[in-house]
């Protein structure tokens, strides 16, 4: 009997207790409200239903046209908004000889022309972006406004006018903004400088004030604004077939503007700087900072590893910078936007004087620990990264019709076909451990970085962390006996 | 032997009725209301859970895509900080981001213990400080920011602090919580580990998901809400700094900082999210974590979903997480956030650091939430031209319409003024044109459509109604500016668009230059 009583009053006792447990709960220093006692499962041990996301079928989708034109068309009819996207291989990257500027003066004009089609009475929004290797217009515009936002944008690429005045106007800019106000694009006047101080043009932006002759953006537009250069994405409300007909009406008797050359683009050329190390005064209070070396196109089999590697190098960067030690507020890693063409791998930075060299000394730690055995990436940071490569950066890029038709038309326009993106998750979740610390030496070379630095030069030279002790001159100098060995 | 049966009987039924009302109570805590509207003319129709603990789920069902944008929205930002310690709203933003209970640390007793050893270090540098508060005021470092007096004890408690926080990264998981989010494929606004963002009255928290893996947010946040742990902090607060130097001490950043802060006459609504860079030594945990417990409760917070996902489903999972944490007291209501125009009538700043030549006339107008607001997205459009631009701000409480013109010169300033003084006017006299205001409601339409189509922006779009005055409010103030007339315009514009509700600031390239003296150090030393 009073083992039975013993049962019903413990019984009674854990009834009550579960909401004893949230009520009073354990009171951490400073806080008010009790820890909620919860069972809640770690993130470890969900378990989750497979992934449903298909990508729009892109075959069902290619629309080639008589003149050769290539079309991704995705429709969705419930997408009132629809983007349109001409995709086209215009870049300094692909510039010959003599034309310098010329693909930059060219996707001007080509605005411009786009902007004075669409008329005054537009409603939507127009986009132009310029890679090394790839110019790309993007129109949104109402679901019953994509007619005439297509012609618009058609007539401009074949019949391309090529203004006089407004190309005797052109010089080439400084390549960066002033002032440096954050670590993104292309114009981080660091990185650009730096790209200036160890290669020539065009992994370099040409100088500043160059003039561009009218023959030579005329021969870069007959490489670039053919039909079979140029591909075009739909995404949204518009029918498969009306689009098909409409581009097959546009670019009817479309032909080259001209004869190609078979010249191949210029090439980069290395420098050798003395010292590879530059510094330049800025007023403002932050203090900004690349690190880097050039770096040579990416063998295709590399890439994923080199995608995976990047991501990892982002987040230790993070950590060890921002995290642990609080110098700066954001360091990436950033490896050029194309993987086919040279570039820059750079590490980017901003901060206050005295975090500028511990910045560089732990950044140049971690590019150098990832290369060594010990600094390979364990299983848990392989699969945080993978995830976010497929899961994130993957999906979405083809997140809707709208980017995936934009995405398809980028890609085949970039790389030919549609192969390398169908094949990217697999290609990720292939990458191991192994290769991403090939990868690193065969792409990561710290004792050959060059660093440039713009702020306030001699603040940074003052300064030392009271924290992270060490001086600008001090991590210099173990930089230069590092590539002296 | 009968007696014994009465105390069995009587504890027995004791129990029964306990453990009935257990689970009543369980299931009326687990049973949130759910209220569905039907929008035609917006093409929505958005679900409403609201639990017992005061958490409420807004769900736009979206199942194109197979992810789910949410958005966190706590109504909580600057207004609610304390004099002298500006930006600490922000701050909490970051330090809640470092882990919870049980994410982000590898021994929870050690932790504990770690955190016991910090939390009185800090007080006694708070009553250090307190102590010696009146030899540490900036007598003689006028407008210098950087060489704060300090004691020498006031150094050495810093310095222990740093050392206990370098121990307590030992224990810790970097990341963790934005590596879960990135390892199940978490589209995040930013590149660093804190997804989220603060403004003078809202702090949100924002992820994009596959639509199956869901469960990661509702669990990651629902922790956080409750069982934040605030270490890494000495390094989180100079990451702050940092921002605090990139975002607000530029060029345009102080400009814009000095704008506001004549918009406001001092008014806290204005004051910089980033706060001031004194206060940055300020900041101590015990007042952030009375933030954090104030304001961080479920009954203070709202999650919008977008995509992938049906009532059932956010009922469930809200159940499970969000709805079991307990409620707390109602959150201070000290937002006022009505600013009064300046008594004598306009205000003129001439800006005295180089920047891009430009005007600015600038008009306080009424918030989100009043009938009067949604004209002055018509309005601004109507001002535009090809020499104006003119926008009505959206964010949060800072309700002002301004119209901009950039000069290519510093000498066209005065034309410029004159341009865009001349279109205020004439928006007040004249009726406006019908076919520009079809124009107007056709860009309307589009931009609609466009924000209807993107997940995360409608979410945050909801959200923001929702700090503002209330999700409803979002159907209401697009079909109001939709409908708007030329009268409602005008009308609109003679009460608001007048002298004394007005700022008017100009910038230029060569401005006359400062006097001696009275220039910040920008320095950048830090303590």
């Amino acid at each position: 009997m009073r083992r039975l009583i013993t049962v019903v009053l413990l019984l009674a006792g854990t009834a009550g207790c579960g909401k004893a447990a949230a009520r009073d709960g354990e009171l951490l220093p400073g806080r008010t409200r009790p820890l909620f006692e919860h069972n809640w499962s770690h993130p470890r041990d969900f378990k989750f239903s497979e992934n449903r996301f298909t990508p729009p079928d892109p075959k069902s989708a290619l629309v080639t046209t008589t003149s050769g034109l290539r079309a991704y068309v995705v429709p969705e009819a419930s997408e009132r908004v629809v983007l349109i996207t001409a995709a086209v291989p215009l870049g300094r990257s692909l510039e010959q000889e003599n034309e310098i500027g010329a693909a930059e003066v060219l996707s001007r004009l080509l605005s411009q022309q786009i902007d004075d089609r669409l008329g005054s009475g537009f409603i939507g929004r127009v986009q132009a972006d310029q890679d090394v290797d790839l110019t790309r217009w993007s129109l949104q515009v109402p679901a019953g406004a994509w007619q005439p936002a297509l012609s618009a944008l058609m007539e401009a690429l074949r019949q391309a006018r090529l203004d006089p005045a407004a190309i005797a106007a052109y010089r080439t800019g400084p390549g960066f903004t002033r002032q440096t106000r954050g670590l993104g694009g292309p114009a981080f006047r660091p990185a650009v400088e730096l790209s200036r101080m160890l290669a020539s043009y065009p992994l370099a932006p040409p100088d500043a004030g160059v003039t561009v002759r009218p023959e030579a953006i005329r021969r870069i537009a007959s490489r670039s604004l053919r039909p079979s250069a140029v591909v075009i994405g739909i995404g949204g409300a518009v029918p498969r077939n009306d689009a098909q007909r409409e581009l097959e009406t546009l670019t009817a008797g479309w032909k080259a503007p001209g004869a190609t050359s078979d010249l191949a683009p210029v090439d980069a050329a290395p420098k050798t700087a003395a010292d590879r190390s530059r510094t330049i005064d800025e007023r403002g209070y932050t203090t900004w900072i690349a690190i880097g070396h050039p770096m040579p196109k990416i063998a295709p089999a590399d890439e994923a590893a080199v995608a995976v590697m990047t991501d990892l190098l982002n987040i230790r960067l993070t950590i060890a910078v921002r995290e642990i030690r609080g110098l700066a507020n954001a360091t990436q890693l950033q490896v050029p936007a194309t993987t086919r063409h040279d570039g820059l791998l750079h590490v980017r930075s901003g901060a206050r004087p005295e975090s500028v060299a511990p910045i560089i000394r732990y950044s140049l730690q971690e590019l150098a620990r990832i290369r060594e055995a010990g600094g390979a990436p364990t299983a848990e940071e392989l699969e945080q990264v993978k995830g976010g490569l497929v899961l994130s950066k993957w999906q979405s890029s083809l997140d809707g019709v709208r980017t995936a038709s934009a995405t398809y038309a980028t890609e085949t326009a970039r790389f030919g076909s549609l192969d390398r993106l169908m094949k990217w998750p697999d290609a990720v979740r292939a990458v191991t451990a192994e290769a991403v610390t090939a990868a690193a030496q065969k792409y990561v070379h710290p004792e050959m970085m060059g660093i440039t630095i713009i702020g306030q030069i001699d603040a940074v030279r003052k300064a030392r962390h009271p924290r992270w002790p060490v001086t600008l001159d001090e991590v210099l100098a173990a930089r230069n006996q590092q590539s002296d060995r | 032997m009968a007696r014994s049966r009465v105390v069995i009987f009587c504890l027995a039924a004791g129990l029964g009725v306990g453990l009935f009302w257990q689970s009543t109570r369980s299931s009326a805590q687990g049973g949130p209301t759910l209220r569905s509207e039907h929008w035609p003319l917006l093409g929505l129709d958005p679900h409403e859970l609201v639990f017992e603990n005061g958490f409420r789920i807004v769900l736009v069902e979206d199942h194109r895509v197979p992810r789910v944008a949410a958005s966190l929205q706590y109504r909580f930002g600057a207004l609610s900080e304390r004099n002298g310690e500006h930006g600490a709203a922000h701050f909490l933003e970051h330090a809640m981001h470092q882990g919870t209970t049980t994410v982000g640390v590898r021994d929870r007793d050690v932790d504990r213990k770690l955190l016991r050893t910090i939390y009185d270090t800090e007080q006694e540098l708070l009553a250090e400080r307190n102590a010696h508060r009146n030899a540490l005021r900036e007598r003689n470092v006028f407008y210098d920011e950087g060489d704060w007096p300090a004691t020498e004890k006031e150094r050495r408690l810093r310095q222990k602090l740093y050392e206990l926080e370098d121990e307590q990264s030992k224990n810790r998981i970097f990341w963790e919580e934005y590596n879960w989010y990135r390892r199940h494929g978490g589209i995040m606004r930013h590149n660093d580990p804190v997804p989220a963002n603060t403004g003078n009255e809202l702090l949100r928290i924002e992820v994009d998901l596959p639509a199956e893996r869901m469960e990661i947010f509702f669990r990651l946040e629902a922790d956080r809400m409750v069982n934040a742990v605030l270490r890494g902090w000495e390094a989180q607060r100079f990451t702050v700094l940092e921002q605090f130097f990139v975002l607000q001490r530029n060029d345009t950043g102080r400009f814009m900082e000095a704008l506001n802060g004549v918009t406001g006459v001092a008014h806290p609504i204005y004051i910089h999210t980033g706060g001031h860079q004194r206060d940055h030594a300020y900041w101590n945990r015990a007042s952030m974590l009375r933030m954090y417990d104030d304001y961080i409760v479920p009954n203070n917070a709202t999650l919008l979903l977008v995509g992938d996902m049906r009532v059932d489903e956010a009922r469930a999972l809200g159940n499970k997480y969000f709805g079991r944490v307990p409620p707390a007291p109602a959150p201070p209501a000290n937002m006022d956030v009505e600013t009064e125009p300046p008594p004598g009538g306009s205000v003129r700043l001439d800006w005295l650091e180089p920047i891009e030549p430009a005007v600015m006339v600038r008009f306080r107008i009424p918030g989100v939430g009043h009938p009067d607001r949604p004209v002055f997205d018509v309005l601004a459009r109507l001002l535009r031209s090809d020499t104006l631009q003119a926008n009505a701000s959206s964010s949060g409480s800072q309700n002002t319409l301004t119209v901009q013109a950039r000069a290519g010169r510093d000498e066209d300033l005065a034309a410029l003024e004159r341009t865009a003084l001349d279109a205020v006017e004439r928006i007040r006299r004249e009726v406006a044109d019908e076919a520009r205001l079809a124009q107007v409601r056709r860009e309307f339409e589009f931009e609609w459509e466009l924000l209807r189509s993107e997940r995360g922006a409608l979410a945050t779009q909801f959200g923001s109604f929702a700090i503002a005055d209330d999700w409803r409010t979002l159907r209401t103030h697009y079909e109001a500016r939709n409908a708007a007339t030329a009268a409602d315009v005008r009308r609109v514009a003679e009460r608001y668009l007048v002298p004394w509700n007005r700022v008017i600031a100009t910038t230029r390239r060569s401005p006359q230059p400062r006097a001696e003296g009275n220039m910040a150090s920008a320095s950048g030393r830090t303590q």
